[in-house]
């Protein structure tokens, strides 16, 4: 009798109801209406995220995007949602062009916003505090003060970051509860980053709590696991997030925790799986995975020379705190400590300063290769 | 390793929740019929969500209650600017100089029982459970006896929705706007009770009868504005009214919190306050409060404002968000625009600068339109032919277009409203809408202004407000009941020959508590 007894509680449910409400939608949208349209893509884009938010999804997703569009140029939300596909996807020129191609639509708050995501990527975090400020002023919502906490964090504003992550959690109501989670888990992400890890886990537990079953908190629980030296958990959490979610950054950092159990055969599967599917991503002409080349060959397995060319590729795209934080990691990896430095301080200069560029800086100052 | 679910992605994953349990709709109030003791009856209506006679467990709602005496008003020859300024700033101090406002607050369990709790009234705290979709009462410690009922009713609220939006050309109830489009609200189209000529996007369309009525079309493009300089008219010279008189919320039906409250429960003087003060409030559950979470509050060093806020709550309130409030009937649609961070409930003296401009751009609008029908307009529109869309950036500006409007006494048709012989003074605008309270003078009948009883037409006697009460009209004058006169409306130009809004409720009220009609 009571509906709201029988209404999606956790990750599940909720999927199962983006699910069927997007079918219903397919079904009976007309063809003829941007409102329809932008609505079944939205809830398409809902249920892609939900499901692991994978690129080539995203990337399928955007292309069926850009066909409404050309039906329907001028409809706003389309060109909004667009705007955020690509982003996703390291494409801010396509993003910045979605957010063109409509007059005004830059000068209203989802449009503020989509510009701010789109400096904010490109390293202006003036411009993105501007843009940000502006839509909270406009238009309140959580997930701008998030935006600015996320932002705050990148520049190197750590207690400023947590204190505007704990005014977004104020605002979400119980309505809300996947928001709840997301946002527990970016301030499990700070405190890890800081070094507490006791205080990290406790916010994945609540993010667990609030929103289960929900593979986003089990894969940062399995990070943590990996970082607290419980190998064997973390081993355990992404063999669950990936049966869940397929995604070769999952399969790298399973492989790497097998790896600390020893399991060397594994690791190396999982490894070769990871590097395959960035490889083959790249060989498609995306760029969303650049970062993970990088990343890869400056820590897992190593290949400094491959590491910096992934690296500076990443970085010609866009010059922002985090490109250019592991581009200088992968030059001092490289041994190439005078370009690392001078990489370190364009960062800086740029106004970036989260915690892992400020530790590399401290790693590259010091000198040697680690 | 890096995450692809940054915040950029955030806006997408987690869309916008339906709430609307929180969409508190109105608030009646209005003394009782009951002839053993003076009583008030209180009735807050919301959103029947998940359904009529089921209440959403996340939510708790609030009835803050505040009995006084009769406030001193500007004298009638002293209309200015700062005079109501004074006058606001003393309402201020009276209402904001009581944090600790007596309430009656409900929340409601998965098992469908309710919790009342009483605080701040001089008849005593008490909390008591009771069960909902009955009627029952409820017992202070000293013994007082309050009828209680707390369920799903018929929507008592009877009106034409859709009419009141084609006046202000709301485009959000006629088209499919953009999430993106949120400048795209209420239309730069003059404001009207007829149809301007040419106005395409809101004018009634026969080919679709239900454009506004649940059908939607998609937001066209173009210039969203009107350039013509005439009202329209049908073939035989009628002006046509872009109100059908039809009831939109005809078998609907709502969620209600109902009390009948004896007046010495909620004033420690009866004889004095002779003004109830009451609005209603919708609190949401924080997702913080669903949980157990952990113990540290990093609000206390970074958003110290935010603290103090909160610290001027309750435990109980600090787990819940204020989402919307209720006192005057078109406070929030007419005059504040709707706006999330306008809902402040009786604290909206800050809107009155506000409240002042909004009041000249409708007067603009509706003023014109008015005369055209051959009826006296309050606002001062230098003789407009017709209606005209403008909007003030300051009240000193938009002041003298309205300050008679703001003034008036809105007069009443008979004195059938009085129950007594105090000498009670007719209501004028400034004073009924800020601060935004349901204000049931005891000595009333509890009709609106005075209080509101659910057979009130508000809704028409809302747009009387625009009509001047001093001048001459027939045997009686204007009042606030001059729109609901079928008479009036057989004999002006205009058709549909029909009041704005119906005169009935689509059920009939009872005639005891607790008084709204049978859910359908």
């Amino acid at each position: 009798m009571n509906a709201l007894l029988a209404s999606p509680v956790g990750f599940s449910a909720d999927l199962a109801a983006v699910s069927r409400r997007r079918a219903e939608r397919e079904a009976t949208a007309d063809p003829a209406s941007p409102s329809a349209a932008g609505e079944v893509l939205t809830l398409r884009h809902r249920e892609v995220m939900l499901t692991g938010g994978r690129p080539e999804e995203l990337l399928a997703l955007g292309a069926a995007v850009d066909r409404a569009v050309e039906r329907f140029p001028a409809w706003p939300d389309l060109r909004i949602l667009r705007g955020g596909l690509a982003l996703a996807v390291h494409r801010p020129d396509v993003a910045a062009a979605a957010l063109d191609a409509v007059p005004g639509l830059a000068s209203v708050p989802p449009g503020r916003v989509l510009a701010a995501d789109i400096a904010q990527f490109a390293g202006d975090y003036p411009a993105a505090r501007a843009g940000y400020r502006k839509a909270a002023r406009e238009d309140p919502l959580w997930d701008t003060t998030a935006r600015l906490a996320a932002l705050a964090l990148a520049t190197g504003a750590c207690d400023e970051a947590d204190a505007l992550y704990a005014a977004a959690e104020d605002d979400i109501t119980a309505k809300q509860m996947r928001a709840f989670a997301w946002v527990r888990v970016q301030r499990a992400d700070l405190a890890l980053a800081l070094g507490d890890l006791d205080r990290a886990g406790r916010l994945l537990a609540d993010a667990g709590r609030a929103y289960p079953d929900w593979w986003y908190v089990a894969a940062h629980l399995a990070a943590l696991d990996a970082v607290s030296g419980r190998p064997e958990r973390a081993v355990a959490g992404y063999r669950s997030v990936l049966a869940d979610v397929d995604r070769p950054e999952f399969r790298e950092a399973l492989g790497t925790v097998l790896q600390a159990t020893g399991d060397t055969d594994g690791a190396a599967a999982c490894h070769a799986a990871a590097l395959s599917a960035y490889l083959a991503s790249v060989a498609r002409g995306e760029v969303h995975y650049l970062h993970h080349l990088a990343a890869f060959h400056a820590d897992v397995r190593p290949h400094a020379g491959a590491a910096v060319a992934w690296a500076r590729q990443d970085a010609e795209l866009h010059r922002s705190g985090t490109t250019l934080s592991l581009l200088a990691w992968c030059l001092h990896r490289a041994g190439r400590r005078d370009e690392a430095l001078a990489v370190v301080e364009e960062a800086f200069a740029l106004g970036a300063g989260d915690p892992r560029l400020q530790s590399r800086a401290r790693e590259i100052r010091k000198g040697g290769q680690t | 390793m890096a995450d692809h679910n940054d915040p950029n992605s955030v806006n997408s994953i987690f869309s916008d929740v339906d709430v609307s349990a929180a969409d508190v709709y109105d608030m009646f109030g209005y003394p009782s019929d009951a002839t053993d003791e003076e009583k008030v009856v209180l009735a807050l209506t919301f959103a029947a969500v998940p359904e009529a006679g089921v209440f959403d467990t996340d939510m708790l709602y609030r009835l803050l209650v505040n009995p006084h005496a009769r406030s001193v008003r500007p004298a009638a020859e002293d209309w200015s600017l700062p005079a109501l300024t004074r006058y606001f700033d003393a309402r201020k101090d009276h209402y904001l100089g009581q944090r600790d406002a007596a309430e009656i607050r409900v929340t409601v369990d998965g098992g469908g029982t309710a919790t009342v709790r009483f605080t701040g009234f001089p008849g005593g705290d008490f909390t008591q459970q009771v069960p909902t979709n009955e009627v029952t009462t409820v017992r202070s410690p000293s013994g007082t006896e309050v009828t209680a009922y707390l369920g799903g009713r018929d929507d008592a609220f009877f009106n034409d929705l859709t009419g009141f939006f084609r006046s202000i050309n709301y485009a959000p109830q006629f088209y499919e706007v953009p999430q993106a489009r949120q400048d795209v609200r209420e239309l730069p189209i003059p404001k009207t009770f007829l149809e301007l000529d040419g106005n395409t996007l809101f004018n009634v369309n026969p080919d679709i009868p239900e454009h506004g009525r649940g059908v939607k079309l998609d937001l066209p493009e173009g210039p969203l504005t009107w350039e013509g300089d005439s009202f329209a008219k049908d073939a035989d010279g009628n002006y046509r009214f872009v109100y059908s008189g039809e009831d939109a919320q005809a078998g609907k039906n709502v969620n209600a919190i109902v009390l009948e409250v004896p007046l010495r429960f909620l004033t420690a003087d009866p004889d004095e306050d002779r003004v109830v003060n009451v609005w209603g409030e919708s609190w949401v559950r924080k997702a913080a409060a669903k949980i157990e979470t952990i113990p540290d509050d990093p609000l206390w060093t970074e958003n110290p404002v935010a603290l103090l806020r909160r610290r001027r709550l309750d435990d109980e309130l600090r787990q819940y968000k204020l989402v919307d409030t209720v006192g005057q009937p078109f406070a929030d649609a007419g005059l504040s625009e709707r706006e999330d961070n306008r809902q402040l409930g009786a604290n909206n003296f800050w809107l009155a600068p506000a409240f002042v401009r909004r009041l000249a751009h409708l007067g603009w609008g509706f003023g014109p339109s008015v005369t055209a029908l051959g009826l006296a307009s309050v606002f001062d529109h230098d003789g407009a032919p017709v209606s005209v869309h403008k909007t003030y950036s300051t009240a000193a500006a938009a002041f003298p277009r309205c300050r008679k409007l703001i003034f008036q006494e809105l007069r009443m048709p008979d004195d059938s409203w009085k129950r007594s012989n105090v000498d009670i003074p007719l209501r004028r605008p400034f004073e009924i809408f800020i601060p935004n309270v349901c204000a049931i003078d005891m000595d009333t009948t509890g009709t609106w202004p005075f209080g509101r009883r659910p057979e009130d037409q508000v809704a028409t006697r809302f747009l009387s407000m625009f009509l001047d009460m001093a001048a001459p009209l027939g045997p009686g004058g204007y009042s606030v009941e001059t729109l609901n006169d079928q008479a009036l409306w057989d004999a002006a130009p205009i058709t549909p020959k029909t009041p704005p809004n119906p005169l009935t409720n689509d059920k009939p009220f009872l005639t005891t508590f607790p008084y709204l009609a049978e859910p359908w």
